[in-house]
C-alpha cells in the first residue's frame, strides 16, 4: 500500500472542488474574446472575406479577366447587375474583388505564417542558447532591420518576377527578423522558468525543450504580432501592387485594382474605392481581432467575471 | 559509492564581484542511502545539487573539483551523454510543482516523455507505463489525472506528479530539493513517506535538500550542514541530531521547537544573518556568529576533520571531545 493512498477520499473532493470552479486558462481566454464585441465581429468580417476568397470561382458572377464587349459594358456605375461597378474594360469589379481577396488575403497569410515561422524558430535558438550564439545571431538580425524594409521589397521586386509566391518570400523575408527579435525576449525569460530548468535536469535534447516547451510558452504573443502581421503583410502587397511592383494586372489584387481606377477617380469613383474599402475593412479587422486576442490572452488581466 | 563529490567548486561572477555557492564541497552518497543537506536560506544546498547536474545557471559555472557517478566522471562526459545522465541516472524533484511542471501539457504527457526518452518506449507504451506509475505513486484514478492539466490538481497531487516525472527514467539517484517546501503540513508528511516508499520501491539513493531539519532527521540516513557554501558537519542522523558538534548546527538544532517538554523555554535562535557571499568574513564564515569562537577561528578556514563519529569543520570541536 502506497502512502497516502488510503487518504484517498480527502484528495479526491479537493481536485473535485478545484474542477468545478476552475475553467481552463484557454476556456477562460476564448470568453474573454466573447465578449469583445469589435475584435468578435472583426472575426466574423475575416470569416466572411476568406470564405469569399475561397469560394470566388463558385461567387463570381462574371469571369475577372476576360475582356467582353468593352465599349458596351465600360465604366458602368454600381448597379444591380454589377454591385461594384465595371472597370475601364467592362470587367465587373465585384468579380475582381472577389478575385483579389484570393491574392491579398493568402499573400498576407502565408506570408505571416513563413515569417512567423522562420522567426519564432531563429528567435528561441537564439535566446535558448544566449551567450555568443545569441550575440552573433542577434548581429545578424540588427543588420537585416537596419536595412529599409520597403527598399529591401522594391529591390528583390525588381530583380525577381512578382507572383505570388514570390511576394509571400519577399514579405517574409522581410519581417522574419522583427519577430525573431521579439520572440527571442520571450524566450529569455521563459527559458529561465522552473519547468523549463526542470526539463534541463531530466535531459531532455535542446530541440525538445525549444519546440515542447519555449514556443507553445510563447504561443500568445505570437498569436498577437501574427495577427497584426497579416494586416502590415496586406497592406505591403497593396502598396506594392498600386505601384505596379506587386501582382501585375490583368491578375486582379487589391492594390492594383485601387491604382487602376486612380486616374479616373473623378468620372468613375467605384472603380477604386471598392477594393480600398475592402482593404480598409481587412487591415482595421485584423487590428481588432489582434487587439482582441492581446486582452483575452493576457494572463495578468484577470477578469474575475471570466473566471 | 552511487555518487561522490570532491572539492566540488561553483562559482558566480557578479557586479559586486565573485561568489562561491558551493565551495570546495565533497560527500557521498552510497546505493540505498538517503543522504540530507541541511542549511539556511543561501547556504548554496540548491547550486549543489545544480553543479552536480551541471545546470548551474548563467553567470556561474563550475570551476572545478569531481562528480562521479557510478564511477563515471560526469563533468568530462559529452552533452549527450549527459543528457542520459540526467533524468536516466539522476531524477530531480524541485520545490514547487506548481511552477516546475509545464502548465499547458497534460500531467500523464510530461511523466511519458521522460518515460519515451530514457526508456526507448513507444507512444502506447510510454503511457501505459505512465499510468501504472502515477497509480503506483499514490495518485487515485490515475489514468483520468493522467490526462489532467498541473493546475487541475491539487498541491500535494501535483508534487506527486513531479516525483513521477523526476524517477520515470528509473534513476538510481533522486535529488530531492526542498520537496515539501511549497506544500501545507499534512500534505508534507505524505510526501516524506511517498519518498521512502519511491525509495524502497526502486531501490533508489536520495540527496535530500531541505532547511527542514525535522524532514530531514524523519527521512535521511545521514546528513550533512552546509554554511556559506562549505559543509561543516557530517554524519549519521541520530548522532547529528542527539548531540550536534560544530556551533552552527547546535544553533539550528537548538531552534527547532519541540512539543511538551520544553514549554516556557525560550526557542533558541543564531545571532546574525548569513554572510554575504561576495564579502566572507576571513577564516571560518561563521565565526562572527558563533558564541565559541577564537583568535584562530578567524586565521584560517577550518577543514573537515574526522572527529570519531562524524566529520566536522571546526577548530573547537576535536576528536573525542571539545578542547579549549
Amino acid at each position: 500500500m502506497v502512502p497516502g493512498a488510503e487518504d484517498g477520499r480527502s484528495m479526491i473532493s479537493e481536485t473535485g472542488a478545484k474542477r468545478i470552479g476552475a475553467r481552463s486558462p484557454w476556456e477562460v481566454s476564448v470568453r474573454r474574446f466573447r465578449a469583445n464585441r469589435l475584435a468578435l465581429w472583426s472575426l466574423y468580417v475575416i470569416a466572411i472575406l476568406v470564405l469569399a476568397a475561397l469560394l470566388a470561382p463558385l461567387l463570381a458572377p462574371y469571369d475577372p479577366i476576360a475582356i467582353g464587349d468593352v465599349m458596351a459594358t465600360r465604366f458602368q456605375s454600381p448597379s444591380w447587375a454589377h454591385p461594384f461597378g465595371t472597370d475601364e474594360f467592362g470587367r465587373d469589379l465585384f468579380s475582381r474583388a472577389l478575385y483579389g481577396a484570393r491574392v491579398s488575403l493568402s499573400v498576407g497569410i502565408l506570408a505571416m505564417l513563413l515569417a512567423t515561422s522562420i522567426g519564432s524558430l531563429y528567435g528561441a535558438v537564439s535566446g535558448y542558447f544566449g551567450g555568443i550564439v545569441d550575440g552573433v545571431m542577434m548581429r545578424i538580425v540588427d543588420v537585416w532591420i537596419a536595412f529599409p524594409a520597403f527598399y529591401l521589397m522594391l529591390l528583390l521586386v525588381g530583380v525577381f518576377e512578382a507572383t505570388v509566391p514570390v511576394l509571400i518570400l519577399i514579405l517574409a523575408l522581410t519581417a522574419w527578423p522583427v519577430t525573431a527579435r521579439f520572440i527571442r525576449g520571450e524566450i529569455l525569460s521563459l527559458r529561465e522558468r522552473d519547468y523549463v530548468q526542470a526539463a534541463r535536469a531530466m535531459g531532455l535534447p535542446a530541440y525538445r525543450i525549444i519546440l515542447r516547451h519555449l514556443i507553445p510558452g510563447a504561443l500568445s504573443p505570437v498569436l498577437v504580432t501574427g495577427a497584426l502581421a497579416v494586416a502590415g503583410m496586406i497592406g505591403a502587397e497593396a502598396g506594392l501592387s498600386f505601384l505596379g511592383l506587386g501582382i501585375s494586372p490583368p491578375t486582379p489584387s487589391w492594390g492594383n485594382m485601387v491604382a487602376a481606377g486612380k486616374d479616373t477617380l473623378a468620372n468613375a469613383w467605384w472603380i477604386s474605392f471598392f477594393p480600398g474599402a475592402l482593404l480598409t475593412l481587412t487591415l482595421i479587422a485584423f487590428s481588432l481581432v489582434a487587439d482582441g486576442l492581446r486582452d483575452a490572452l493576457d494572463p495578468k488581466a484577470l477578469d474575475q467575471k471570466f473566471v | 559509492m552511487i555518487l561522490s563529490v570532491t572539492d566540488l567548486r561553483t562559482r558566480f561572477e557578479v557586479d559586486e564581484g565573485e561568489l562561491w555557492p558551493v565551495n570546495g564541497v565533497s560527500f557521498a552518497i552510497a546505493a540505498g542511502e538517503t543522504l540530507g543537506l541541511v542549511g539556511e536560506s543561501g547556504s548554496g544546498k540548491s547550486m549543489v545539487a545544480l553543479s552536480i547536474l551541471d545546470l548551474v545557471p548563467s553567470p556561474g559555472h563550475v570551476v572545478s573539483g569531481e562528480v562521479a557517478f557510478e564511477g563515471l566522471d560526469l563533468r568530462s562526459l559529452s552533452g549527450s551523454a549527459k543528457r542520459t545522465i540526467r533524468g536516466g541516472g539522476i531524477g530531480m524533484v524541485f520545490q514547487d510543482p506548481s511552477v516546475s511542471l509545464n502548465p499547458v501539457y497534460r500531467v500523464g504527457d510530461q511523466v511519458s516523455d521522460v518515460v519515451r526518452l530514457h526508456r526507448g518506449l513507444g507512444k502506447a507504451e510510454a503511457w501505459h507505463e505512465t499510468v501504472h506509475l502515477l497509480g503506483d505513486l499514490g495518485i487515485q484514478e490515475p489514468e483520468k489525472r493522467a490526462r489532467a492539466y498541473p493546475f487541475e490538481l491539487s498541491g500535494g497531487m501535483r508534487q506527486r506528479a513531479q516525483i513521477a516525472v523526476a524517477v520515470a527514467g528509473r534513476p538510481r539517484l533522486l535529488i530531492a530539493d526542498e520537496p515539501t517546501t511549497a506544500l501545507d503540513s499534512t500534505v508534507q508528511a505524505e510526501i516524506c513517506d511517498l519518498l521512502k516508499y519511491v525509495q524502497g520501491e526502486f531501490g533508489m539513493s536520495i540527496l535530500l535538500i531541505s532547511h527542514d531539519l525535522a524532514m530531514v532527521t524523519d527521512v535521511a540516513d545521514r546528513m550533512m550542514v552546509m554554511y556559506a557554501g562549505r559543509i561543516v558537519e557530517i554524519g549519521h542522523w541520530t548522532a547529528i541530531s542527539r548531540e550536534p558538534r560544530h556551533p552552527y548546527t547546535k544553533g539550528l538544532i537548538g531552534a527547532i521547537p519541540h512539543l511538551g517538554g520544553g514549554a516556557g523555554r525560550p526557542l533558541g535562535s543564531i545571532p546574525g544573518t548569513v554572510p554575504d557571499l561576495v564579502d566572507l568574513p576571513a577564516g571560518c564564515s561563521f565565526h562572527p556568529r558563533c558564541g565559541e569562537a577564537a583568535e584562530d577561528c578567524q586565521a584560517a578556514v577550518p577543514m573537515l576533520e574526522d572527529v570519531g563519529d562524524r566529520l566536522c569543520a571546526c577548530y573547537r570541536v576535536r576528536r573525542g571531545g571539545r578542547v579549549g
